[in-house]
């Protein structure tokens, strides 16, 4: 099945991307693709702690809902899904 | 009456087109005399939030850290007034338009505290997004157009690229939630 990921702001940099569709095995949730997205090293520190869980930093929204509301990393996907990931941007 | 809370007066940055204090007001009222005009230099704090915003039919966020603006947003809320967010980050900017009871409110977006960070700042990407956000206290007075209501205005000015996200109030919100 194929979700769709948009990302924005300094994400775009993480993920040297704007947007992609990415296929996923059945019955996915986010930690499997996260995991699909963030191959190397370095993109893994920018998205997690070293305790596993996301960064504080890190805002990701399924169809429009944060994923904390919902079941966190655990939260399943289904195709057509879209997520978006972004910083919160705190200046002003 | 609109607000526009600027947390600090004294500090001066490159990016404010306008200079606050008795300056100023000055200006502003130069430019427009039929604008009542009220410049309160006081900080913004739980304690002085409250009776800050008391009177005011919107609020426009100018702030430049996230625990200033969760009591602005917890403010809104509970005088039902309406916040137009707006944050940027170099070459980046967000800005919505929270409405109370309507619209996800800035908990459902930003469930925690983000730590705090010092962040770079390009001088136009403020001037782009606080644009943005008096385009939409102007449509909101009027009534005019479709509001950034439940959509994330995204402004990356390094790609030159306007985008959104459809935002959905989380029902368990800690600020707004109905459950």
């Amino acid at each position: 099945m194929q979700v769709k990921v948009k990302f924005f702001a300094t994400f775009r940099e993480i993920f040297n991307a704007n947007e992609i569709e990415i296929e996923l095995e059945s019955a996915p949730n986010l930690q499997q693709l996260l995991n699909s997205l963030c191959k190397s090293r370095k993109c893994r520190q920018q998205i997690f702690e070293r305790s596993g869980e996301l960064r504080p930093s890190v805002v990701i929204l399924k169809n429009g809902r944060q994923i904390q509301s919902l079941d966190g990393v655990q939260t399943s996907l289904e195709a057509g899904d879209t997520i978006a990931m972004f910083p919160p941007l705190g200046g002003g | 009456m609109s607000g526009i809370l600027v947390e600090d007066e004294i500090r001066r940055y490159e990016r404010q087109i306008r200079i606050f204090g008795a300056e100023g007001q000055e200006k502003l009222r130069r430019m427009n005399p039929n604008v009542e005009l009220e410049v309160i230099s006081k900080a913004i704090d739980k304690d002085s939030v409250d009776k800050l915003a008391s009177d005011f039919d919107m609020i426009v966020d100018a702030m430049d850290n996230f625990p200033t603006r969760f009591l602005l947003n917890k403010t809104a809320l509970k005088k039902n007034i309406s916040l137009f967010y707006g944050a940027v980050h170099g070459f980046y900017g967000q800005a919505t338009t929270i409405i109370p009871g309507k619209t996800a409110c800035l908990r459902c977006i930003f469930p925690k505290v983000p730590p705090p960070i010092s962040f770079p700042i390009i001088a136009v990407t403020p001037g782009i997004i606080g644009c943005i956000q008096a385009t939409e206290v102007i449509k909101y007075a009027l009534r005019m157009g479709s509001s950034l209501a439940n959509r994330l205005l995204m402004w990356d000015g390094l790609n030159a690229k306007i985008d959104e996200v459809a935002l959905e109030r989380n029902p368990r919100c800690e600020d707004c939630g109905r459950e």
